[in-house]
């Protein structure tokens, strides 16, 4: 006889099947609003000793954040946005609203819609609510600081990336402004265990020639919304984040293993070490498509076309893309302009 | 079936079609591609091709679609959905032929291979670079990454690592009217298109197009990897081991629990391993670098330990480990071997239903006088209900589809999924409907609209709307 544990609790509508609000904290899912901030997440989380690690802006809401970029710094260890988001409640551009994807974690039933209008910026409705995965919350963190020459910090993160350590951090990122940069990596363990890995990175330190510093329950690093996304292989990572820092004189992260470059167009005065990026308010734009917001906006815009237009063609060739809340991707040409014609008219998304 | 004329016609359009490659039309040699995995429900391909390249797999393509036959493309055909099956006759396409490691970056943690490569020949290619790809089904030795990028494969580490859809950077797809598309890259994003394409390759079971390579992102190998086995006398105690597990900073790699029936099937059989018979068996693995597994060691097993296990062993040494791991191992070709036929279901449900779903499988089971035994990814809440049967025996076929059919609606019922890892295929495909309303079947079945919009490719998998009409 079977004696284990169950208990029913509405987390759907019987008829539509979307989703309600809810927290599961065996599962460690989790049913809010698109529009709650990374705050509001934390708070839910933490009474079941869970987080939502990837956050860009905690004060930006959810859907700003999977809008600006799919990838945050966390993302080095559980991924990017798509799979940390297992499901969502999606607004049809006819106002009709339907459920996309599961409330558990593995899923192949049916054809990945989900994942494709994730990140897809409005073109075909919006998400109203999501159900994200939580991770286990240690209630301890240590970030480290490593500086040092750019060369000698750019030399080191092949080497730390080869380690098998390299997944248990949560982040692992470059981050350069100007001529300066330094490596920050963060990670969320039990306290018994932060001397393991403060002896880990003081030793490669040492052995790269950087110097170390280390604080310890510091929040996770919040850079803010980036104003552009580049996409490419984690070995150029390095020298793409030092390259845009330099010569187009931008505060850049580097998302080492994920292969990703975050570029934040610095405002004066704003260091690179503070680690807090732009006000929410200056940095993320409306979510759902993009609004002129006067010559401010054009003004940004015009100077993101222009680093694209330097760095475009090789993200391509790799496979890789860019993004940014302030430009809107090209126009598709053919074949892909006819099968978006078709799966709108087929698919009701019009 | 095609009509004789037909056949010879297609089978001379096939034969110009390649000229390295290898078209069978003989009964003996279609016959190994009656079925797949799930052994039991046959149909019969009228010509299987085996291009030697991509250019004669584009042209197999294209005179497919002129001639108006059923394409399907099959791996090694251990699907356990009904996937790579002729469910319409037609050509069935084998790309075991495409099978080069084409290169691989462990500076830019990628590698590109061809879709027939297997996972295991990946593995020990990419050993040698000190990297690893995660995705690990248990037909591992044979499964070509073809087949586990079309069902979204998973296996015992996907709990801490993810399916096959968080390790694919980009493939190479062939569309019905032979053009050649590259949806992403080693850079793993959507290249010079708007939209994310490769999202709808990923898991579309050959529906859409021939994927002929990958891009896929690896990992460092882990330096030490410990594993823990250990017995409960009853769920609630083996659930909280889970829950345990799971909530745990040593974020555990696999956490695979088998069933009492399981468990005393190993136990009466040769290959026993001396559980108790009327135990939850639950396997668990850390892995990292040698300092960080270590130290978590004793936390893991304390977990074990006060949920209710007295027998917790653990070890970090190679050959221990395969013994600890052997119950698990052994279990499904012990299936095999105790009966004429055995499906495996594949639900993925929240892990407060366990106890529920569990029960309901023994009890239609029971009722119907069927066997089943369980052996599933429980850190994921992902069931494998097996059912062994003799599909010779009349009803006996029925009483398994109806028992299906009952578990489905109840997983889909508690919240949770029909496929975690398998596929819909043909063997699921009736239960869309309790998962796709009509809103989302239509947003679904757009999909192949765009890219197969007669169903020539793989028709009757996913839906059961999917018929090819010539």
């Amino acid at each position: 006889m079977i004696t284990g544990v169950c208990s029913g609790v509405p987390e759907t509508d019987p008829v539509s099947r979307c989703f309600r609000h809810f927290i599961d904290p065996i599962d460690g899912v989790l049913c809010v609003s698109a529009d709650a901030v990374a705050d509001e997440i934390a708070t839910l989380a933490h009474d079941h000793n869970l987080r939502f690690p990837l956050i860009l802006d905690s004060s930006a809401t959810l859907s700003q954040q999977v809008n600006s970029s799919e990838y945050a710094p966390a993302s080095s260890r559980f991924g990017a946005f798509c799979d940390n988001i297992l499901g969502m409640n999606w607004k049809m551009p006819d106002g009709r609203i339907v459920r996309i994807g599961e409330r558990v974690v593995k899923t192949t039933t049916g054809y990945d819609v989900f994942r494709f209008l994730l990140h897809s910026c409005g073109r075909f409705g919006y998400a109203t609510d999501y159900v994200v995965r939580l991770r286990p919350d240690c209630r301890h963190t240590v970030q480290y600081s490593l500086s040092g020459k750019t060369s000698d910090v750019c030399q080191s993160i092949p080497v730390l990336l080869k380690g098998s350590w390299m997944h248990w951090f949560d982040s692992i990122d470059l981050l350069s402004e100007g001529q300066n940069c330094r490596l920050r990596l963060h990670v969320n363990c039990p306290p018994n265990e932060s001397r393991l890995f403060t002896e880990y990175v003081s030793s490669f330190a040492g052995s790269q020639h950087l110097q170390m510093s280390a604080e310890y329950d510091r929040a996770a690093p919040v850079d803010g919304c980036p104003d552009f996304t580049f996409k490419t292989t984690p070995d150029r990572v390095p020298s793409l984040t030092t390259q845009l820092a330099q010569e187009q004189g931008i505060r850049a992260t580097g998302l080492c293993y994920s292969g990703v470059v975050l570029g934040y167009l610095s405002k004066p005065g704003q260091p690179v070490s503070d680690g807090s990026g732009p006000e929410a308010s200056d940095c993320v734009q409306p979510s759902v498509g993009i609004q002129t917001e006067g010559q401010d906006f054009e003004r940004i815009a015009e100077r993101i076309q222009t680093i694209v237009r330097q760095h475009a063609n090789e993200l391509y060739s790799l496979g890789g893309d860019w993004h940014s809340r302030y430009v809107p991707p090209p126009s598709p040409v053919s074949p892909e302009s006819e099968w978006i014609s078709i799966l709108q008219k087929e698919a009701g998304l019009l | 079936m095609q009509p004789s004329g037909n056949r010879v016609h297609l089978e001379t359009t096939l034969r110009n079609c390649v000229s390295r490659g290898r078209v069978l039309t003989s009964p003996a040699q279609l016959a190994g591609y009656d079925t797949d995995g799930l052994g039991y429900k046959e149909y019969r391909p009228d010509a299987v091709v085996i291009p030697a390249d991509t250019d004669e797999l584009i042209r197999v393509l294209q005179s497919a679609r002129q001639l108006g036959v059923p394409l399907c493309f099959r791996g090694a055909g251990t699907s356990l959905s009904g996937g790579p099956v002729a469910a319409q006759g037609g050509i069935i396409v084998h790309t075991s032929a495409l099978r080069a490691i084409r290169k691989i970056s462990p500076e830019g943690f990628w590698c590109e291979v061809e879709c027939g490569v297997t996972l295991n020949q990946l593995d020990e290619a990419l050993k040698q670079h000190s990297v690893f790809y995660p995705p690990d089904p248990s037909s591992g030795p044979v499964c070509t990454i073809g087949g586990n990028v079309a069902t979204n494969a998973g296996g015992a580490h996907c709990f801490r690592y993810g399916v096959t859809s968080n390790y694919v950077l980009g493939l190479e797809v062939i569309l019905l009217d032979g053009s050649v598309h590259r949806f992403g890259g080693p850079a793993g994003g959507r290249g010079r298109w708007r939209e994310d394409w490769k999202r709808f390759m990923i898991g579309s079971e050959g529906t859409l197009g021939a994927f002929t390579r990958f891009w896929l992102r690896v990992l460092p190998r882990p330096e030490k990897v410990w594993t823990f086995r250990a017995t409960f006398p009853d769920l609630i105690t083996a659930e909280k081991a889970i829950h345990g597990l799971v909530a745990d900073a040593s974020y555990p790699v696999a956490i695979e629990l088998m069933d009492p029936r399981c468990v005393a099937m190993v136990e009466n059989s040769p290959m026993a391993v001396g559980l108790p018979v009327d135990s939850f068996m639950l396997l668990t693995e850390i892995e990292g670098p040698a300092a960080l597994v270590d130290a978590r060691v004793e936390s893991v097993a304390e977990i074990l330990r006060n949920a209710g296990s007295r027998d917790v062993v653990y070890s970090d040494e190679a050959i221990l480990r395969g013994k600890l791991w052997k119950a698990r191992k052994v279990a499904g070709g012990l299936m095999g071997q105790l009966s004429a036929d055995f499906v495996v279901q594949d639900a993925v449900i929240p892990k407060r239903a366990l106890a529920e779903l569990l029960q309901l499988v023994y009890d239609e089971a029971d009722a119907a006088g069927i066997r089943a035994v369980n052996v599933f990814h429980a850190g994921d809440g992902n069931l494998h209900p097996n059912f062994l049967f003799d599909s010779r025996k009349p009803g006996e076929l029925e009483k398994v589809e109806l028992i299906g059919k009952r578990l489905m609606q109840r997983v889909v019922e508690v919240g949770g999924t029909l496929s975690g890892e398998h596929g819909i295929g043909n063997d699921k495909a009736a239960y869309m409907p309790l998962v796709f309303g009509p809103d989302t079947t239509r947003l679904q079945l757009a999909i192949p609209a765009v890219f197969n919009p007669r169903h020539q490719l793989n028709p009757l998998k996913v839906f059961t709307e999917r018929r090819f009409t010539p």
